[in-house]
């Protein structure tokens, strides 16, 4: 799988948020999205989903353009996952993942005996099948962000979208999740996905993209593209960036107070 | 590892007993109805005994002799009104539960995009103009549609494309709906207050008193029209609840499922408006009554809430005809019964909303 995005313009309406962005994601590779909020991050997502149109440009995957491809069908091969967010009905945390095989279901056709096979092996991959059977509604955020992965890993798609799975979560959950992440990559899942976290970026990316205001945009690898003067640039605050050693060697970005 | 195995083990269990719990109550609910039914036909002014209504079902379809008092009373008086009531708290409960998952908001019904309002409007306008039983019917279907339409057109305009467009749409819902009561306000005026005013007066209210085996006959048309869409697109609601964008990304196509429903619950409702009038809150409450006891999977939610929607309706009828020494319209009583069972959801809902 490939996804190549070609010059891609995107906004609401007439108008411009993000100009002109090219790049590609293969199998097994996490593509980071940085720059502050309002930059345009959720636009470019929207855009590649397909839940908005896309202004100028092309996105493709291998090479067909998604814009003709069934909703159906891009399911099948692009899963999203959103916000751990609040749902209005109690659903059982089972009933949320198997929503998951919809793509795989006709109009009429509830899941069948595969699908719930499918979703109870989702659960069980990231470790939280004593969640099945808990409602939805009553389980933590950290908790609501794994299951809404679970669902989306249920897709059996080969590229994830993430809207800042790590944001609302705390520390523990935070590292939880990013290690998911590393792991679904490992199993040849391509992932992009947005964060507010330079260090998230260094500990998983194989590539970063940054998103600054006045439309600039850098492409690159972690190591290269996020440096003490580029945070300064983005985020307009000082940040020393420094290499240490905990199982392996890592970046680690510390913010100087004044 | 193996407590992985143990707990899948015990979790499938659970779903599996969860699965056919919900079975059983559905069961057990089906079977309440038919007894329902069966104790509802006895019951009235003139009150029949077991007896009575067996030979007078026997002399019916068999001997086919002269119609006696319980003949007449069960086929052609209370038999079509009973059945009615069923189908009708069915079939506005069910399109109230589509309508909540698929604006992901266990607070509205169908009155919301000013269905309702504009069904009651055609047919007022019908009644008004003396016209036909079908000519009724399609005043109220083309001004229920007509209403959701013009709320569907108003919430594009302003929305315009833009994220938010739920709120919107239930907004301009109230405006159409609001609209719409004004108008039915015209027809009432412009009526003959000897002839017409009362009738359409009285309808308004709602009540079964008047249907006879023709109208429940009639009604069945539209009302299956409308209801097996609803039921067969169940799983697709059950993805509608997380909104607009998480559905599209799980392969529905929203616009289609949205219209598909809307136009059902469309049919279905104004058929029921036209035949019994306005009948409120029940495509409100039942659905969460339903809830309480199945859950939110659509799966169940969406046919259980059929029959506890008849259950329900078929008692409150029974009440507006049996308890009282004068008969008392069927929609004063349901208000009557929802305000206070609305009341109890606010107060129960405040806690996940703040």
């Amino acid at each position: 799988m490939i996804l190549d995005i070609k010059n891609v313009s995107c906004g609401y309406g007439k108008k411009n948020i993000i100009e002109n962005i090219s790049f590609k994601i293969e199998c097994g590779e996490i593509l980071c999205l940085l720059g502050p909020n309002g930059v345009g991050k959720t636009t470019f997502f929207k855009s590649i989903l397909g839940f908005l149109p896309i202004q100028k440009g092309q996105v493709l995957l291998d090479n067909k353009d998604i814009k003709r491809i069934s909703r159906r069908e891009l399911a099948k091969k692009i899963a999203y996952v959103p916000q751990a967010h609040q749902s209005g009905f109690s659903f059982s945390v089972f009933d949320v993942v198997i929503m998951g095989r919809n793509p795989y279901s006709n109009y009429f056709k509830g899941p069948g005996k595969k699908d719930k096979e499918i979703a109870y092996d989702s659960l069980k991959q990231l470790g939280i099948l004593h969640l099945a059977h808990k409602l939805y509604t009553e389980i933590s955020g950290g908790e609501r962000q794994m299951v809404l992965i679970a669902r989306a890993i249920t897709q059996k798609t080969k590229l994830l979208i993430m809207d800042e799975p790590t944001s609302n979560l705390d520390f523990g959950n935070q590292v939880k999740v990013l290690n998911q992440i590393k792991k679904l990559s490992k199993k040849d899942m391509a992932i992009i996905m947005t964060t507010h976290s330079p260090d998230h970026v260094f500990l998983c990316a194989n590539k970063v993209i940054v998103f600054n205001k006045g439309k600039f945009t850098k492409i690159g690898k972690p190591k290269e593209v996020i440096t003490e003067g580029m945070l300064r640039d983005v985020y307009g605050v000082d940040v020393k960036v420094k290499e240490m050693f905990t199982n392996k060697r890592v970046k680690v970005c510390v913010p100087c107070l004044e | 590892m193996e407590r992985n195995i143990v707990s899948k083990l015990i979790n499938k269990k659970e779903s599996l007993e969860n699965k056919n719990h919900n079975k059983l109550i559905f069961i057990t609910l089906i079977m309440f109805l038919i007894g329902l039914i069966i104790v509802s036909l006895m019951l009235g002014r003139y009150n029949l005994s077991y007896k009575e209504m067996i030979d007078a079902v026997i002399n019916k379809f068999m001997i086919k002799e002269n119609a006696a008092i319980a003949e007449t009373i069960l086929f052609n008086v209370r038999g079509p009104r009973i059945f009615t009531a069923v189908l009708v708290g069915g079939t506005l409960s069910i399109a109230g539960a589509s309508y909540q998952s698929m604006f992901k908001n266990p607070m509205v019904s169908p009155d919301l995009l000013g269905v309702t309002s504009g069904a009651g409007f055609g047919a007022a306008l019908a009644l008004l103009l003396d016209l036909s039983f079908w000519s009724v019917q399609i005043f109220a279907f083309s001004f229920g549609v007509l209403a959701v339409f013009v709320t569907l057109t108003i919430g594009k305009v302003v929305s315009k494309g833009s994220s938010g467009k739920i709120i919107i749409l239930i907004l301009s819902g109230m405006i159409v709906g609001t609209l719409f009561k004004s108008f039915i306000s015209i027809t009432k005026y412009l009526a003959d207050p000897n002839d017409s005013l009362p009738e359409i007066t009285f309808w308004l209210m709602g009540s079964f008193s008047s249907v006879d085996s023709n109208d429940f006959l009639k009604l069945c048309i539209p009302v299956i029209i409308g209801v097996v869409p609803m039921i067969l697109l169940r799983w697709k609601l059950n993805v509608m609840t997380f909104g607009e964008e998480e559905a599209k990304s799980l392969g529905i196509e929203t616009e289609k499922i949205r219209i598909l429903i809307i136009i059902a619950s469309t049919i279905a409702t104004s058929a029921c408006i036209s035949i019994c009038g306005i009948i409120g809150w029940v495509g409100l409450i039942i659905p969460h009554i339903t809830r309480m006891i199945v859950g939110p999977n659509n799966n169940y939610l969406i046919p259980t809430s059929l029959v506890i929607g008849g259950i329900y309706l078929l008692i409150v009828d029974n009440i507006s005809r049996a308890v009282f020494p004068i008969e008392i319209p069927l929609g004063i009583l349901t208000s009557i019964i929802g305000a206070p069972f609305f009341l109890y959801l606010l107060l129960k809902a405040r806690r996940s909303w703040e």
